[in-house]
């Protein structure tokens, strides 16, 4: 077995784990999930709205590489897309898996509605998908390509709709007031290019690492900035949304809002949204002023703290039972804790993405400069072992 | 506790199908789709989820069950089905149905087959017969099909036809029929004013009887519900007046003396047609409303208002003569009766519009059956009538919560149990279960109940209801109709297993004991024969379901030569009884306090009722009705939200209720965890639980361990005077947290 | 051309649960699929309290937000006025019942969501829905509104009605009868 086999072996068997989750769901269906009627989605639909943001907050950089003109934007462009591609169909994945009866998808293209948000992601990210094919075929192939400008710039105007319309999905749902309004569609575009600058932080950062090389420190403050940014902008976002929701007039909004400070999502709330993917970071990107290991750092929690952002947004929508007659005094909150099956999945799609990106960086040239080394397989099998490898 | 747990049910449901059906369960597209085309049958049928046995027509499609309808005519049902009635007819695909004839050797149960089970049956009941006379032989059954079983009994000479009414209503029943000869029924169709006392339609069902009140409610009649709960019917009441649990007999002593003290009462009814008026006044005109107020807790003033406005819109009010509610609780239960009828006769509203009627019954025929030869009948087993004994209760329905008692002392040595599940539905389980120790125990069920699993010998499964004929019923009882009504069970579905019905069965166990004969009949036979004076055959009831006799009743008090002619000694409405005085007690009633009382902050009066979806314990194990005791925390035991903040306790939370047994030299105490459910529509002073859970049969298991039953709590007793239960006699400490 | 709409006077309803099981039955449903449900609301203090019960199931709304957001047409609504879903459309998203203000949709287990279908298939042919017709207390009206000798018109007219969560704009095809207390 070599390094690079070896070195696999993890995401692999996360892999594995998830497929074990994949048979389980469909043979179950929907008993295989902790859904209820009363809170319809769960963790794989946050799971699939993290993938699909950094993917396409991934892809935004690469575009913003392409066109910003930035040298160490520049550099990203490839290993973006390849990113992209590596996050997107893992997150397809998630979602097909939970839709239940994902073959009926011909009636998207069959009989389309188009007041749909979900018809929309159908379009927008099979789009997207499409796209991000193409960029990547022609990276390799003819990277100098005149009509890769034109496909870039559809692909920017794509990914800005894709992302927006994600966050309208739920925005234009209508009826569950915490996620009503333009706030969603802006603040996952934020958080999709947060999630998308930590996800590529970490990539490059690690796949330096393991081909003994410091990651040029443009680029790594670079990718910082913008993750601070978005932190800044995230923080205040979330900061003014519950700060007005806590005062609202509806009862519902002031209860969502408690459910997130102080109710049953509150753990992972101040742990992982605020704590892991904010503060945290945060601190850890400004006192250390960029360095490559503390961003590399601030980028993991990123990553986990946007991703219970996710799934915190997911379940405050939900979470507190609709007022359908006045006065009825439900349960406080509707429960719903994921089964393994989902967390199998979750475990499967991230593993898958691993892999998936590795190969692409074995496989393929993602690095103008260092061509030569990402080449070696040697180099790309250490990814992630811990061995001996220091700068 | 356990929640109930879908993927059992799926299991359970995935056997169920290979095993034929489960149309409930299964994936209805693939079953509407395949039936599309088929022809759908409609036959009539009675329910069979409780006593009610509404009329209704069975619609099956591709020989599975499909649906339920309502007979129109039957009015008890008028067109109506209680969620009940769907259930216990899917239940005929329920895989915990007992399939085949059983024997239990050891602690298991083998099959065995009809003719083995009837030769070995047939056997020992010979020699049991032959050692102890006929007389040690015992039939306990649900009743209301007495004729077959009789038959049987009356042939080997045993008087032990013994009925579950000892655990539903004898109090009153005794007390009606020493008092008054008869039932009478409360004329809902044209009342203005009814009390309803621990008696709750809309929770302890009968469809026939809402549809009657809804309708009385829209022409503007009054509906009081006094009930320590808020329960279903007074939701929709126009007063609902909440009552210390067990003093009814003070309220109702308390409105009699109002009505009496005020010269409100119908002074020419009393003088005509009541016997014993002054003993009663004797007895009680010291019983003020303002007594009555202190002991039940309810305001003197409204107690007066409540006597006021039934005497101002008699004859056309009544106190309803209630059901179980108040029946079978406690050690006044008999005299709780009994004022009830003072009460309503103080109205004079006897065979009145509006008031209480008598409950239209067709005369049915009978089978001419040559005479046999029969042998003398011994005493009675259970002491039903029996001088020294229990000498007022009534011989029709006799004691069903003592027979450990009997069979230890060696009075009961082969019992039946036919339709009949006392291991759940009578008192004390743990005591009921040592009816195993007699020498020959048959149970006749449809499913794995408790009795079965836990005390027979043999277990002789019945056909389902859907898949039997059976003779005539008429549709009477508990409420009024101007017409005499007849309905009858046809067979909907061919037997899924091997079961007979139980003609055949009594046939099977009479020929293994060498008696020729006894049945020389069909079900269809004696159905026509009983049919006849009606002039109506068995093919057009099969037609309609339920035949309306044409004449009706006349309002009235039954007279004969100018005089009174009630069923009563003196033909007269008796207040005071003389049966009760012969035997050392009083014959009219007058306060007598309940057994027991909560004292204590963690003491309170363990109370009980019927909750919509359930019966007893049969529809205990159906997927879809427990379903919806998921949906709304059916298992949930009330509490009155002041008590249980004392107590700490908040709606959800899991409390233990404790309670001692003891009795008859027993002494155990009691222990079971249920979650509370918090709430302002319960007196103080107890606490209420739904009486449909609890089941402890392991071969039951939708049903198996959910909830709690009150029976688990109260020792098996005997009230006196009516042999009843007293099963709110009882009470229970809770605290919080689960054992 | 039928409109249909029912009405419901919750004040008559005493919680029996037998619209629920007898629609079950009508529609073969697994226990835990049903398409109408009580909701429970208490109010005052013992002894001065009182009980409300509500039932309620799909509104067939005339402006319903489930199929507004249905990807594939699956959800649709006819002519006569019913919201029915189309299970071989159907991908399974569950975005209608997120959408969806009143509750009302359940997955079976197909995964496809379930609701009320106004017995469509049934009452076309004049039939009733069990729901309305196994009620011993007669909550439930059913029928059609451009009949003006239906019973469902004429009460309509009769009685003061609104409708559950009427804010929302779903404008709903059940009428609940607005109660006097
Ligand atoms: N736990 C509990 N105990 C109760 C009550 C309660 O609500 N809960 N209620 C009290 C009252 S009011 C009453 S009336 C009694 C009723 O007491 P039971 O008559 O014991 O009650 P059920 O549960 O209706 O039926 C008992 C058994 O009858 C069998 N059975 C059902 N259908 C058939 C059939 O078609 N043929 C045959 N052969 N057997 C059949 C079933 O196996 C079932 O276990 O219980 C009293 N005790
Ligand atoms: N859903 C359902 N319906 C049934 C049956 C069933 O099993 N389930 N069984 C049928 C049969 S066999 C019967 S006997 C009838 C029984 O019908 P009911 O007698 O009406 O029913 P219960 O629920 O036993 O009692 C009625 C009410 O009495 C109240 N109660 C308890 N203690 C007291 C008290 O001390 N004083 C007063 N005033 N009220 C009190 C309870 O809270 C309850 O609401 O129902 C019939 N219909
Ligand atoms: S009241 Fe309900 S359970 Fe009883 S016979 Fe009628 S329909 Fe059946
Ligand atoms: S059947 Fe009628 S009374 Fe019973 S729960 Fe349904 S609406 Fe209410
Ligand atoms: S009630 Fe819900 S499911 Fe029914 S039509 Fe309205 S939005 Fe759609
Ligand atoms: S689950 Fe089916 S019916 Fe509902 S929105 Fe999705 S495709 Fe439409
Ligand atoms: S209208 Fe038909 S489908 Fe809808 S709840 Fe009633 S019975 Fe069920
Ligand atoms: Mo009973």
């Amino acid at each position: 077995m070599s390094r690079f086999e070896r070195w696999m072996a993890a995401p692999a068997a996360m892999v594995l784990v998830g497929l074990a989750g994949a048979v389980n769901k469909i043979i179950n269906g929907e008993h295989a999930l902790g859904t209820t009627a009363a809170m319809p989605w769960g963790l794989l639909i946050a799971g699939y709205v993290f993938f699909a943001a950094a993917a396409t907050g991934a892809g935004l950089i690469a575009s913003l590489g392409h066109f910003s003109g930035k040298p160490a934007l520049m550099a990203l462009e490839r290993r973006g897309m390849f990113l992209a591609l590596s996050l997107l169909i893992p997150g397809f994945g998630l979602i097909g898996i939970e839709l239940g009866n994902p073959l009926n998808m011909i009636y998207i293209l069959l009989s389309p509605n188009f007041t749909s948000g979900i018809w929309w992601m159908g379009f927008l990210y099979s789009i997207y998908l499409a796209l991000l094919l193409i960029e990547c075929y022609y990276s390799q192939v003819n990277p100098t390509n005149k009509n890769l400008k034109m496909v870039s710039a559809l692909a920017v105007l794509n990914k800005i709709a894709a992302v927006c319309n994600l966050g309208a999905i739920f925005a234009l749902a209508g009826v569950r007031l915490f996620w009503n309004g333009y706030y969603f569609p802006i603040y996952i575009l934020v958080t999709a290019i947060l999630s998308g600058a930590a996800a590529l932080l970490t990539a490059s950062y690690l796949t330096g690492k393991r081909a003994g090389l410091e990651i040029e420190p443009a680029i790594v403050e670079a990718l910082g900035k913008i993750m601070a940014g978005c932190i800044v902008i995230a923080a205040a976002m979330t900061a003014l949304k519950l700060y007005a929701n806590l005062q609202a007039a509806e009862q519902p909004l002031r209860e969502t809002a408690a459910a997130l400070v102080s109710g049953p999502l509150a753990w992972r709330f101040w742990l992982g949204e605020v704590g892991a993917g904010m503060l945290l970071p945060l601190a850890l990107l400004l006192i250390a002023n960029f360095r490559a290991k503390h961003t590399f750092a601030a980028a993991v929690l990123i990553l986990i703290g946007v991703f219970a952002m996710r799934a915190d947004f997911i379940a405050a929508g939900q979470i507190i039972p609709q007022v359908v007659v006045e006065g009825v005094q439900h349960t406080a909150y509707h429960v719903y804790s994921a089964t393994w099956t989902e967390w199998a999945l979750l475990a499967g799609a991230t593993g898958a993405s691993v892999l998936m990106y590795a190969f692409a960086e074995y496989k393929f040239t993602l690095d103008a400069e260092a061509a030569d080394t990402f080449a070696d397989p040697e180099c790309v099998a250490d990814l992630t072992g811990r061995r001996k490898l220091t700068v | 506790m356990r929640t109930f747990s879908r993927r059992t049910f799926l299991k359970a449901a995935a056997a169920a199908t290979i095993a034929g059906a489960m149309p409930l369960a299964g994936d209805f597209t693939g079953f509407v789709r395949g039936a599309a085309e088929a022809p759908v049958t409609r036959t009539p049928s009675t329910c069979n989820g409780c006593s009610t046995n509404c009329a209704m027509f069975v619609y099956v499609k591709n020989g599975r069950l499909w649906k339920l309808e309502g007979n129109p005519i039957a009015m008890k049902n008028e067109g109506k089905l209680c969620a009940r009635a769907y259930g216990v007819a899917a239940d005929v695909y329920n895989p915990d149905r007992v399939q085949q004839p059983m024997k239990r050797v050891g602690d298991k149960f083998e099959p065995i087959s009809w003719g083995q089970a009837f030769k070995e049956i047939g056997d020992k009941l010979t020699k049991i017969i032959d050692k102890h006379t006929g007389s040690s032989v015992l039939w306990l059954c649900h009743g209301g099909k007495e004729a077959y079983a009789q038959m049987l009994l009356d042939e080997i000479g045993s008087a032990n036809y013994v009925t579950h009414y000892s655990t539903c209503f004898t109090s009153k029943t005794n007390a009606w029929d020493k008092m008054v000869g008869t039932q009478l029924t409360s004329d809902i169709n044209r009342a203005k004013y009814m009390v309803f006392a621990g008696r709750n339609y809309a929770g302890g069902i009968m469809p026939g009887a809402m549809k009657k009140l809804m309708r009385a409610k829209e022409r503007g009649a009054k509906i009081v519900v006094i009930d320590p709960r808020l329960c279903e019917l007074a939701k929709i009441a126009d007063e609902w007046i909440p009552i210390r649990p067990g003093t009814d007999l003070a309220l109702y002593l308390g409105l009699a003396h109002t009505l009496i003290s005020e010269k409100l009462y119908n002074e020419s009814f009393v003088r005509q047609y009541v016997f014993g008026f002054d003993e009663f006044w004797q007895a009680n005109r010291h019983f003020t409303a303002e007594k009555a107020a202190a002991i039940c807790d309810i305001p003197a003033e409204t107690i007066r208002r409540l006597a006021r406005e039934m005497a101002r819109n008699a004859p056309a009010s009544f106190l309803e003569p209630g059901y179980h509610g108040l029946h079978n609780h406690y050690v006044n239960s008999t005299q709780i009766a009994q004022a009830n009828v003072i009460v309503n006769a103080l109205l004079g509203n006897f065979y009145q519009h509006g008031g209480l009627m008598p409950s239209a019954s067709p005369k049915l025929g009978k089978l001419a059956l040559p005479k046999r030869l029969q042998p003398e009948k011994g005493a009675r087993a259970d002491g039903a009538g029996v001088n020294n004994e229990y000498p007022t209760v009534e011989t029709s329905r006799g004691i069903a919560q003592h027979m450990p008692d009997l069979i230890a002392a060696g009075k009961v040595k082969a019992l039946f149990i036919y339709h009949f599940n006392p291991l759940r539905t009578a008192p004390d389980p743990e005591y009921q279960k040592r009816i195993i120790n007699a020498e020959l125990v048959v149970s006749i069920p449809v499913d794995w109940n408790e009795t079965s699993v836990h005390a027979a010998h043999y277990i002789l499964p019945e056909h389902y209801f859907l898949e039997r004929m059976e003779a005539p019923k008429p549709i009477s009882g508990n409420i009024a109709h101007d017409y005499p009504q007849v309905a009858m069970r046809f067979p909907a579905l061919k037997p899924l297993h091997n079961t007979k019905d139980v003609l055949d069965i009594l046939k099977g166990i009479a020929k293994a004991m060498n008696i020729d004969d006894l049945y020389p009949f069909t079900v269809e036979e004696d159905a026509a024969a009983q049919l006849k004076p009606l002039g109506i055959t068995v093919d057009k009831l099969r037609e309609v379901g339920c035949y309306e006799v044409p004449e009706a009743i006349k309002p009235g008090f039954p007279m004969k030569d100018g005089k009174p002619a009630l069923n009563t000694v003196t033909g007269q409405v008796e207040f005071s009884v003389g049966i009760f005085k012969l035997h050392g007690r009083q014959g009219v009633p007058t306060w007598i306090p309940p057994l027991v009382s909560p004292k204590a902050d963690n003491e309170f009066r363990l109370i009980h009722g019927k909750q919509p979806w359930h019966s007893h314990s049969v529809t205990s194990n159906n997927p879809h009705l427990l379903a919806i005791t998921k949906s709304y925390n059916g298992t949930w035991m009330w509490i009155n939200k002041g008590r249980a903040e004392k107590l700490g306790i908040k709606n959800g939370d899991i409390v233990t209720l404790e309670a001692k047994i003891e009795y008859k030299g027993e002494r155990r105490t009691v222990q079971k965890s249920i979650p509370a459910r918090v709430t302002e529509m319960l007196h103080p002073e107890c606490v209420w639980i739904p009486s449909g859970y609890g089941n402890f049969s392991p071969r039951a298991r939708f049903g198996y361990q959910q909830g709690v039953n009150y029976n688990d709590f109260a020792p098996a007793r005997v009230e006196p005077l009516s042999g009843g239960c007293m099963v709110q006699e009882v009470i229970v400490t809770v605290r919080k947290g689960g054992n | 051309m039928a409109h249909y709409a029912m009405l419901i006077d919750a004040s008559r309803c005493t919680g029996c649960a037998a619209c629920r099981i007898a629609c079950q039955m009508q529609w073969q449903l697994p226990p835990e699929v049903f398409f109408n449900r009580l909701e429970f609301r208490e109010q005052g203090t013992y002894p001065n309290v009182r009980q409300d019960i509500v039932p309620v199931q799909c509104m067939h709304c005339d402006n319903p937000p489930c199929l507004k957001v249905c990807p594939t047409g699956a959800t649709y609504k006819r002519a006569d006025g019913m919201v029915l879903i189309d299970h071989g459309k159907c991908i399974g998203c569950k975005y209608c019942m997120v959408a969806c203000p009143y509750d009302v949709r359940q997955m079976n287990e197909r995964g496809v969501p379930e609701k009320c279908r106004f017995c469509a298939g049934h009452v076309e042919t004049g039939g009733q829905p069990p729901c309305v017709a196994t009620c011993m207390n007669d909550v439930r009206i059913f029928g059609d509104l451009d009949d003006p000798n239906s019973e469902i018109s004429k009460e309509l007219k009769r009685r003061d009605v609104f409708q559950l969560a009427a804010h929302k704009g779903t404008k709903p095809r059940v009428f609940y009868v607005k109660s006097k207390k």
